[in-house]
């Protein structure tokens, strides 16, 4: 293992960290929050100082192997999250390091599972001891969606600078970090790919922004909204979620905004890069996308005959709006909530839970096993099948019109298998400790490992976690880490065959 | 620039690693699923799987929009095919791989009537550096700049040289020489070495200036051996037939061994003047039956490193004076130079040099007005120095500039230059003036232009 190049680019990343904590600090100045400046300003004299250690020296060897682009990453998001969790605790918003830590992890995972309280938001807006509010700390809580949904090392790989790539094979870190089976370059080299992806990615965050100030919000609201939006994370700044908005102009013009969004942000990104480049045909018939679109169209229309044939809304347009806003926030993994969906029946909790597992588009921001893993593992079950019906017969799978190797295949059926291994050993773990309700339970694990935040039950969307002692809340943020970093780097992290080989 | 090489042998693995580090934009298309997963892994490029000649398979690679086309495919016919579609769908400029001795002689009709930008033939170079480092075996390697009135040239500190623990800051007057020397490697450290450098063995220098100084210094110091007469070349591909034919017309005596007999038949047409014997190169009684214990030099060309490494070890045993061995693998090239083997020809290198002193040359058009354009650029020290060839145009920025005022990059040095016609070698009060060829060894890369070694 190179550790030196390791080092190296963590340090860059540390850096990374630091700079992205202006931003909250700034709107921390502009809200005239100085008593809080202290809870950015300290983490990110710590983060400055380590990262200019690590990069003090540049390593002579820069080539970094597969196996060290796994760890790399693996170790980039604990500390991420570990000097993340720092402002939430100075600043006094979450005393409690654990609680601040699943509450990071939770955030840049994309996940958006929370321990706050609706006290805790009511301190945003209209604090009890003095005039200021904690803007700029919730603030943060958003972003961390935002760098976490197309990742801080992709970022790094952005603006890392040019003499570092020649030879450093950073494409490892890039595929350990980006989601999906097969994760390839879209243009020549990583730096440039990087930067195409978060140009994409800042562009629609962007253009969301833009139509959700024309529905009433303040650029403040519209930042934090699309920021959660965007990296499919869920955290919102209101403790009902996206169900009333604080009372803004045109909250059902901003209900469709974001749900239209978190569908386009659960759809992979090459298909935006197809789209730019030209090529719109390939882009929207790609067949990822079109199972992606076949799946939410079915799941919308039974949940708004579930919901509507069972009164639960009055009208067949309100029933559609909630039955869409809730497919997108589940499959997306986004987590967001109109309206408590726990109470609706259970056919259709039960359509919300199996979407939780399916996810999004490989290449997105969304979490989940994501659909073209699913589609590769069913057709060559279903040719396995074949082939064992008729044994001579040789047959090639086929992914989006080209032949799937059998690498990718190994690889995807390795992932669903140590998916659910490790989902069920979290499983009965959380059970043991807590001894909560199966629904509970399982619907937590589930919201965790697939990046959704709001469960079912006594974690449904309008509750939170702040109930599960602290070693189930450090069990769940590790596998929120599983889940957003597709199992492989945390798994390796953690395997001490890796650490002991030179 | 976009730059597609088509195909990813080992000729296209090692232009791709030099031409990744010049910062461009590379496609690499091969038909090997595998060998493109593996130069994905190994380099920043991307990389498009399918026939370099299928339309279908160029479009997806881009060629459209390409600056460069470099095809490096097995066969010749094919590299020439794919330029000819690049050019007909869009590429700026092509290169094709054409290395049949057959070919040779229509270089020029295939660059102008087929549309190829630029031939490259790794063989005919890889033969053209041997007759070289046979002409001169002093040197482990030899480039020429300004149609041969300069040179640079690498040579090995060995045990008991006289060089050993000469400051260079005293080379000048002790040997009463203009030469100088440009750039040394010391283990794996290569520096652009100052006055208070102290050669010490086991060192590899690079030194630069004329034929004639460069002779006389070696005569001085009695480096320069008994002339080389008997030449055993080792293998019958292409290489072996170029340098055959060189070494003939300019008198030398070559066998060639070669165990295949039909290519021993069509090297007897090829090059009449050479003895050719038919058996394995790898059975040490072949080897001795054709006297390689008298030979002067022995040139080991077959396509395999491991076999050229064995035979060259075997000849190392025989006391022959020169043995130069055809390696392409950078690891070989090691081994073989801890083992003493050090004039090691890599034609991937070779080629690299002429590729990228093509692409800079490119650049260098795009970017800057002409302040002196790039003539020759050549690797030395295993590709971590460049010596390179420019033209003093009338827009560089220190014409006339007596050099101690010019501020010039670190890791820099101008070795020579040349002013009608003659080797001149600078001190800091000479000017570099329009119309001059000036030659500069460096550590950096990508200088594409005389204005990029200013500060």
């Amino acid at each position: 293992m190179n550790i030196k190049m390791m080092r190296y680019v963590l340090g860059r990343l540390l850096l990374v960290e630091a700079a992205l904590m202006a931003l909250p600090l700034s709107v921390m100045i502009i809200y005239g929050e100085y008593s809080q400046l202290g809870a950015m300003l300290v983490p990110m004299a710590i983060l400055a100082l380590l990262g200019t250690l690590g990069i003090a020296i540049r390593p002579k060897e820069q080539a970094l192997g597969a196996k060290d682009g796994f760890v790399t990453v693996g170790l980039s998001w604990i500390l991420l999250s570990a000097f993340g969790a720092l402002p939430f605790v100075l600043s006094g918003l979450i005393p409690n390091y654990v609680d601040a830590l699943f509450e990071t992890v939770s955030g840049f995972t994309t996940t958006g599972s929370s321990v706050l309280f609706a006290e805790d938001f009511a301190k945003l807006w209209s604090p009890e001891s003095s005039l200021v509010g904690m803007r700029g700390i919730f603030f943060w809580r958003s972003f961390t969606n935002w760098i976490g949904g197309m990742g801080v090392l992709v970022f790094v790989l952005a603006v890392m600078p040019k003499q570092d790539m020649k030879s450093s094979r950073l494409v490892h870190v890039m595929r350990a970090e980006m989601p999906g089976p097969k994760v390839d370059k879209i243009v020549s080299t990583v730096k440039k790919t990087s930067a195409i992806m978060y140009g994409i990615y800042a562009a629609m965050t962007l253009s969301q922004v833009a139509l959700l100030i024309c529905g009433g919000m303040d650029v403040y609201e519209a930042l934090c909204t699309s920021f959660a939006t965007a990296g499919t994370g869920g955290f919102s700044i209101w403790a009902d979620s996206m169900a009333s908005f604080g009372g803004i102009a045109a909250p059902e013009f901003c209900t469709w905004v974001i749900a239209i969004f978190m569908f386009l942000f659960a759809v992979n990104f090459n298909v935006y890069f197809l789209i730019l480049t030209g090529k719109i045909a390939s882009a929207l018939f790609s067949e990822e996308l079109i199972w992606f679109t076949g799946i939410v169209l079915a799941s919308t229309a039974f949940l708004t005959y579930n919901i509507y044939s069972n009164n639960y809304f009055s009208t067949l347009g309100e029933s559609i709006r909630h039955a869409f806003f809730q497919v997108s926030t589940v499959i997306s993994t986004t987590g967001f909530a109109t309206t408590d969906y726990d109470l609706w029946p259970y056919a259709s909790k039960t359509v919300l839970l199996i979407l939780m597992f399916i996810g999004a588009c490989a290449g997105s921001t969304g979490g989940g096993i994501k659909v073209s893993r699913l589609v590769i593992a069913l057709k060559s079950a279903v040719s396995e099948i074949r082939h064992m019906g008729r044994p001579r017969q040789v047959e090639k799978i086929r992914f989006e019109k080209k032949p799937v190797d059998n690498d990718t295949v190994r690889g995807v059926l390795a992932f669903i298998v140590s998916y659910i291994f490790l989902f069920f050993a979290s499983f009965l773990a959380v059970s043991v400790l807590d001894g909560k309700s199966i629904e509970t339970t399982f619907s937590a694990i589930a919201a965790c490992i697939n990046n959704i935040g709001p469960g079912l039950g006594e974690v449904g969307p309008a509750k939170n976690f702040a109930f599960f002692s602290p070693l189930s809340k450090i069990i769940l943020s590790l596998d929120m880490l599983l889940g957003r970093l597709e199992i492989f780097p945390i798994v390796m992290l953690f395997s001490p065959s890796v650490w002991r080989e030179k | 620039m976009k730059i597609v090489i088509i195909g990813n042998g080992s000729l296209g693995d090692s232009l791709i690693e030099y031409i990744s580090r010049e910062g461009h934009n590379i496609t690499v298309v091969d038909e090997d699923r595998d060998a493109v997963t593996a130069v994905v892994n190994k380099y920043d490029v991307m990389g498009v799987c399918g026939s370099g000649a299928s339309v279908e398979t160029q479009r997806e690679a881009g060629v459209e929009s390409a600056d460069v086309v470099i095809s490096v495919a097995g066969e010749d016919e094919l590299n020439l095919l794919c330029c000819m579609m690049a050019k007909k769908l869009g590429a700026k400029h092509t290169i094709a791989r054409v290395r049949d001795p057959r070919y040779l002689n229509q270089q020029s009709f295939m660059e102008s009537g087929l549309g190829v930008d630029v031939i490259i033939n790794p063989e005919y170079e890889a033969a053209r550096e041997a007759g070289r480092l046979i002409r001169f075996p002093a040197a482990m390697k030899l480039e020429k700049f300004a149609q041969g009135k300069a040179e640079a040239l690498e040579i090995h500190i060995g045990k008991g040289h006289p060089f050993v623990g000469q400051p260079l800051i005293k080379f000048k007057s002790k040997y009463s020489t203009n030469v100088l020397i440009c750039a040394a490697k010391r283990g794996d450290n290569v520096i652009i070495p100052g006055g208070d450098y102290v050669i010490e063995e086991g060192d590899t220098i690079s030194v630069a200036g004329s034929r004639p100084d460069i002779t006389d210094l070696f005569v001085k110091t009695g480096l320069v051996g008994k002339h080389l007469r008997d030449i055993v070349i080792i293998g019958g591909d292409g290489t072996s037939t170029y340098l055959a034919r060189q070494l003939t017309d300019s008198g030398y005596k070559v066998k060639i061994i070669e165990q295949d007999r039909e290519k021993c038949e069509e090297l007897s047409e090829l090059v009449p003047k050479a003895t050719i014997i038919c058996g394995d190169p790898t059975d040490p009684d072949v080897l001795d039956d054709e006297g390689l214990d008298n030979a002067d030099a022995c040139v080991v060309m077959t396509p395999n490193d491991q076999r050229n490494f064995i035979i060259s070890m075997f000849a190392q045993t025989r006391n022959v004076k020169k043995i130069i061995s055809r390696l392409s693998s950078p690891t070989f090239v090691k081994l073989a130079s801890n083992a003493g083997i050090d004039s090691n020809i890599t034609p991937g290198v070779l080629v690299a040099s002429k590729v990228i002193r093509y692409l800079r040359g490119l650049v260098g058009m795009e970017d800057h007005e002409n302040s002196g354009q790039l003539k020759s650029l050549h690797k030395l020290v295993g590709g971590r120095v460049e010596a390179l060839e420019f033209d003093v145009a009338e827009d560089f920025d220190a014409l006339g500039m007596p050099l101690r005022q010019v501020k010039l990059k670190k890791n820099l040095i101008i070795a020579a230059l040349i002013r009608e016609n003659s080797v001149i070698y600078p001190n800091g009060e000479t000017a570099l003036l329009a119309g001059d060829s000036v030659i500069v060894m460096t550590t950096n890369e990508n200088l594409c232009d005389l204005d990029d070694i200013l500060l």
